[in-house]
């Protein structure tokens, strides 16, 4: 006998008994969701955002919350594409979820859902918005918005409102037509639009705000005045949290309920974060200057507030004016 | 059931005048080795402690994932629905969907064309009949190793801030991935042939490349051409990696339209996907007939005609159409090379911006969660192989023609592999959400199937290989084909199946970043996140775990070689 | 030691004037191989000890003895494959042993060598592996027929005629029968113009009249351009219908070196017999 023989022998002997006893540790009840029964256990869902880190970390504390207010045990799912939990909703096997506005406007065609609330950076309501901003290189001759025709555009996606649907309609708006009139490039990702346009690539870099006003300065990636913004979209709604509508009314409530009940602060008062605490952010004031806060949610967010269907209206407006492709559902 | 295997091996061995021995194990001796007392074969350890670690980790898996077939069929109604959703299929405006495939095209050719060239040199300084330098083996080596465990979005974000947005740097980023497969590929077909041409071209007094190119090149020719076009088939599909580099195409197109959720134009984009697959698998079907590596019932044994003159060959259709097949294949190369629009004045800043991306990945860092990402695509990509392999056999055996010769199985049964492979991983994923709900178990069943696509293009390849000399000898003696099957088809076939179920593995392991599409984690996602977030160093420390897995598997399947073989 | 007259031959072949004229008429003042004390081991396994030999050329000597006894190991000596650990290789004036691998790669232009195995490239045709006996000459790769020069691919078509394979000169390898493969493997250690032949049990895995005419076509090839032929074989009826001389191995010693008309089978057998009666 082998050696190798012995070991690998092993191996299936203790793989067998750990299969004998105990619970897979991605064991779940036999039905989440798909009846209108009270269910057992709720599923949340999260999708990366385009500043959001430590996903699945900094959802615990809003899941910690729910599972408190409704007593039901509570999976977080970090799930990349929003595809993937779209089509969870619309087979009604993810209960909550978070994901961008556009998400959520192609997500209503095809899943019972209902936003319940949406993020909120700092005490003042409405601050969870986001913008997309034109930049060009510091000093070039491009000053307005209407100075980009002609050039070399880049965005980032086709299917991002601030990397592409939102400049789309803000060129539409000033009479340009962001096919024809300018040559768009789609270089993939925020990031990539940036240093390329820096880089020459393009003349000018429509990305989400927050890409040049914290993310990038922050990884050293542009310094200060290495970029001129041109211009700055209108408010775009911030991250959407949204409810399956198949569940019984009460829980709904329970459930919006648990989540705008706490802010980042109270939530650590309440010991929704015990293990993993940071302090407040300068931008929340003086008021919670210094006191511990939880992470409440990918964002970074200092809490949620109420929304409904008609605050993502302006994606609607978008999508009318574009008449993208990506807007155009079957 | 290895027991009977090797011994037949045994068997066939004295019959075959002409018989390659290649793959029989206590055959010939290696030049130097003594010819001491014939051992006694045994069953070695690694045709049976491969599959039995396999089942130990697949038990486990199975455990893990929690995997409840019954759920599925719970299922069904939700995957009807979402199915009726991609039907029927749209393409948009024709003309431009044609110009995206093109486009796309072009790019995998050069790419993998890049690669191919790239891989020969490495592939024969990688492989154990190699006698120059160590140093230069080894360095083969790692560079094969390193750019098949780095995914090719690194090469992509790295190349594109060197050559700036464009086809260059995506078809570079192609070419760089790839070279991680056609070259260990390569490698071991080099490495499993019959050394003694290879002897007889070096006792002739031949150099080095010379006789690399007459006996070694040339007899891989078949098995490489297959695998060139097989890797252009994975390039056309993994071309949304060409969306990072701003270059377009049909990759792109088909991601923007399941990311807004447009599936009947999603599935108009896989349909043009698969045809384009299926015109390339009919190319690797004439190919492999024209340039068969075994001369098989209908070879054309005659290569050439007579000429005018005698020591002319002459021309007749069969080799005006290689000729031109050789010809034409160059020239859609070097079109394609065309295609890649180098800017020059680009590579003046380029290594200060490579640099400056560069620095970011140091120093690297490890988490906990590194290691659990690791843990669960490994896991996974196992349980998956294991299935995708069995699955994949079956499909191999039934669509060659070793035990049924019916064609019209063979050939449905290639297309729909062919099939399965066009439909990318997200859609499965997709489906199996519907049915499951988010985790792994939608996940790993999303990874089997592209296993089992992998594993039965695998399979199919090398038993067509498999030399049919010693199979007509045990015909002659009046065996079944069940009987030529287990003696004749399946020793030739082990080390092949072992090799290529690790390889499988190795590649899911890549694969499985569609996990993180079903919210079941794995190293994917994390490295997708590390990039999206530019969290580069953390992106460092996923890169070093993935390296480590593969060279790890890699050491199991070099070692297992060198038992088998 | 012994060591036979030179045999008369008929004159040599037109071609071989070519290259081997000079090889000629230095044959009579330098043997083509001679041997001296050589030994090898692998490890602590002694495989060939204290063998001495000195071949004229010309000669068609047979190697028997049984299998293990060191044969193959013994050619591949004198090809420069393994190194000697004790005594010395002279082939042609050259000791392959001791020099560099260029000059190594100079003497295998000069050394045939015919395998069991063939070592032929399958799904090449005959003309193709013929032409490659040729690249120890050439500088750079060739690919296909058309890329070797006219005059050797002449010179391919006329060695192929030589061993009577030239209608199947572009045919697959592999589909050629056992003794053809080995005729063609031999036309390729005539593209060489060697000056001497190793041929390792070339007649193994063929049929009795295929070996007949295999060996038949080397010893006539051997007399016409007078190259020297070493020759294992376990045929001993066959070893000594072509052989001038016959040399026996048995456990890594010569035990036997005489002239061909000297022995006979039953003696030749007698070899095999005490090597089964020796191993336990």
């Amino acid at each position: 006998m082998h050696k190798s023989f012995k070991t690998v022998t092993a191996l299936a002997a203790a793989s067998l008994l750990l299969t004998a006893c105990g619970a897979s540790p991605n064991a779940r009840p036999a039905s989440t969701g798909g009846s209108s029964d009270a269910p057992q256990s709720l599923v949340f869902a999260v999708v990366p955002t385009d500043n959001s880190k430590e996903l699945e970390e900094s959802f615990k504390p809003i899941v910690a919350a729910i599972e408190k207010e409704t007593g039901l045990p509570t999976t977080i799912e970090a799930v990349s594409s929003n595809a993937g939990v779209i089509e969870a909703q619309a087979a009604e096997r993810v209960d909550v979820a978070t994901y961008g506005a556009f998400s959520y406007y192609l997500a209503q065609n095809v899943a019972d859902v209902t936003p319940i609330a949406m993020d909120q950076r700092t005490p003042a309501a409405g601050s969870g918005a986001v913008q997309s901003l034109g930049v060009v290189a510091a000093g070039a001759d491009i000053k307005e918005l209407a100075d980009v025709e002609g050039k070399d555009v880049c965005f980032t996606d086709p299917a991002s409102s601030t990397g592409y649907l939102a400049a789309a309609a803000g060129l539409i708006a000033i009479g340009l037509d962001p096919k024809n009139d300018i040559n768009p490039i789609f270089a993939g990702s925020h990031d990539v639009a940036v240093t390329q346009m820096l880089a020459g690539d393009c003349d000018v870099a429509f990305v989400a705000g927050t890409f040049i006003t914290d993310l990038l300065p922050a990884r050293g990636v542009i310094k200060d005045g290495d970029v001129d913004t041109i211009w700055t979209s209108p408010d775009i709604p911030g991250t959407p949290m949204v409810i399956g509508n198949w569940l019984p009314e009460d829980l709904r409530t329970q459930i919006t309920d648990a989540v705008l009940k706490y802010n980042a602060v109270t939530a650590a008062e309440a010991g929704l974060c015990p293990e993993n605490q940071r302090e407040s952010l300068a931008p929340w004031g003086n008021e919670y200057a210094g006191k511990m806060a939880c992470q409440w949610g990918g964002t970074g967010a200092f809490a949620f507030e109420p929304a409904t269907e008609e605050d993502f209206a302006s994606i609607r407006e978008i999508c009318e004016t574009t008449q993208a492709e990506v807007c155009r559902n079957e | 059931m290895s027991g009977t295997m090797k011994e037949t091996a045994a068997d066939t061995r004295p019959d075959g005048v002409g018989t390659k021995r290649r793959r029989s194990n206590s055959g010939q001796l290696p030049p130097g080795a003594t010819q001491a007392v014939p051992k006694r074969p045994r069953v070695s350890a690694a045709t049976l402690g491969i599959p039995l670690a396999y089942l130990a980790v697949t038990v486990f898996g199975v455990w893990w994932i929690d995997i409840r077939p019954a759920a599925v069929a719970a299922g069904f109604g939700d995957i009807a629905r979402l199915l009726e959703r991609m039907v029927p299929p749209t393409t948009g405006p024709f003309p431009d969907l044609l110009a995206l495939t093109l486009e796309t095209l072009w790019i995998a050719v050069a790419g993998t064309g890049l690669a191919t060239i790239a891989s020969v040199f490495l592939a024969a300084a990688a492989s154990r009949h190699f006698t120059g330098p160590r140093v230069v083996r080894w360095l083969a080596q790692g560079i094969i190793i390193v750019t098949r465990a780095v995914p090719s979005l690194i090469f992509a974000i790295l190349f594109v801030r060197i050559f700036g947005l464009g086809p260059l740097a995506g078809g570079l980023a192609i070419a760089f991935h790839s070279i991680g497969m056609v070259g260990k590929m390569m490698a071991d077909v080099f490495e499993e042939q019959a050394p003694s041409p290879r002897e007889a071209i070096a006792s002739v007094g031949a150099n080095r490349l010379q006789n690399f190119v007459s006996t070694t090149l040339t007899r891989a020719l078949p098995a490489v051409t297959s695998l060139v076009i097989y890797r252009l088939d994975i390039n056309v599909r993994a071309s949304a990696i060409l969306g990072l580099v701003g270059a377009g195409g049909i990759g792109v197109a088909l991601q923007t339209a399941i990311g807004s959720l447009n599936y009947r134009r999603a599935a108009g984009i896989i349909l043009v996907i698969v045809c384009l697959l299926l015109i390339l698998e009919l190319v690797a079907y004439l190919v492999q007939r024209a340039v068969a590596e075994h001369a098989d019932e209908h070879t054309q044994s005659q290569l050439h005609v007579a000429g005018a003159a005698q020591a002319d060959p002459g021309w007749n259709r069969s080799r005006v159409l290689r000729t031109a097949a050789a010809v034409s294949a160059l020239m859609l190369f070097l079109f394609s090379l065309s295609q890649l629009s180098l800017n020059p004045a680009r590579l003046g800043q380029a290594w200060d911006n490579a640099a400056a991306l560069l620095s970011g990945f140091v120093p690297p860092v490890f988490t906990e969660q590194i290691l659990l990402g690791i843990f669960e695509s490994v896991i996974m990509a196992f349980t998956a192989t294991f299935f995708g392999v069995l699955l994949g056999l079956i499909i191999a055996v039934l669509s060659t023609r070793h035990l049924i010769r019916f064609e019209p199985l063979s050939l449905t049964l290639r297309a729909v592999v062919v099939f399965m492979r066009g439909i990318p991983d997200i859609v499965y994923a997709l489906i199996f959400v519907a049915a499951l709900g988010l985790g792994p178990f939608a996940g790993f069943l999303a990874l089997s199937i592209s296993c089992t696509a992998l594993a039965s293009k695998f399979f199919t390849d090398s038993l067509q290989n498999v030399d049919p000399a010693p199979l007509r000898a045990l015909e002659a003696t009046g065996a079944g084909r069940v009987q030529v099957f287990v003696s004749g088809v399946w020793p030739q076939f082990v080390p092949s199946f072992i090799g290529n179920s690790l390889f499988t593995s190795d590649l899911a392991l890549r694969e499985s970043a569609v996990l993180g599409i079903v919210g079941a984690g794995g190293i994917g996602f994390l490295l997708d996140e590390s990039v999206a977030t530019l969290n580069y160093q953390q992106t460092a420390g996923i890169l070093i775990g993935l390296i480590v897995v593969v060279v790890a598997l890699e050491s199991v399947a070099r070692w297992a070689r060198r038992k088998v073989i | 030691m012994t060591i036979p007259e030179r045999l008369k031959d008929s004159g040599p072949h037109p071609l071989a004037h070519q290259s081997t004229a000079g090889g000629v008429s230095a044959a009579s003042t330098q043997p083509s191989l001679v041997l001296r004390d050589l030994g090898i081991s692998f490890g602590s396994k002694e495989v060939l000890r204290d063998v001495n030999l000195q071949v004229q050329p010309g000669q068609f000597v047979a190697l028997v003895g049984p299998s293990g006894a060191g044969k193959s190991t013994l050619l591949r000596l004198i090809n420069g494959s393994h190194r000697p650990t004790t005594g010395t290789v002279s082939v042609l004036g050259v000791n392959p042993g001791t020099c560099g691998r260029r000059s190594l790669q100079k003497l295998r232009t000069r050394v045939g060598f015919v395998f069991q195995q063939f070592g032929l490239v399958g799904r090449l045709s005959a003309m193709e592996n013929v032409l490659m006996g040729t690249l120890g000459s050439l500088r750079m790769p060739r690919y296909g027929i058309s890329t070797y020069p006219r005059q050797l691919r002449e010179k391919a078509v006329a060695n192929l005629e030589r061993v009577g394979l030239v209608d199947q000169r572009f045919q697959r390898c592999d589909t050629l029968s056992g003794g053809q493969q080995q005729r063609v493997a031999i036309a390729r250690t005539l593209m060489q113009d060697a000056e001497i032949v190793l041929a390792d049990e070339p007649v193994a895995s063929l049929d009795p009249s295929a070996s007949m005419s295999v060996l038949n076509t080397l010893k006539r090839l051997s007399a016409e351009d007078g190259f020297t032929v070493v020759c294992s074989l376990h045929q001993v009826d066959l070893a000594l219908q072509v052989s001038d001389r016959v040399v026996a191995v048995r456990n890594g010693s010569l035990i036997l070196d005489t002239r061909t008309s000297d022995t006979s089978e039953e003696a030749l057998r007698a070899i095999y017999e005490k090597a089964k009666g020796a191993r336990p």
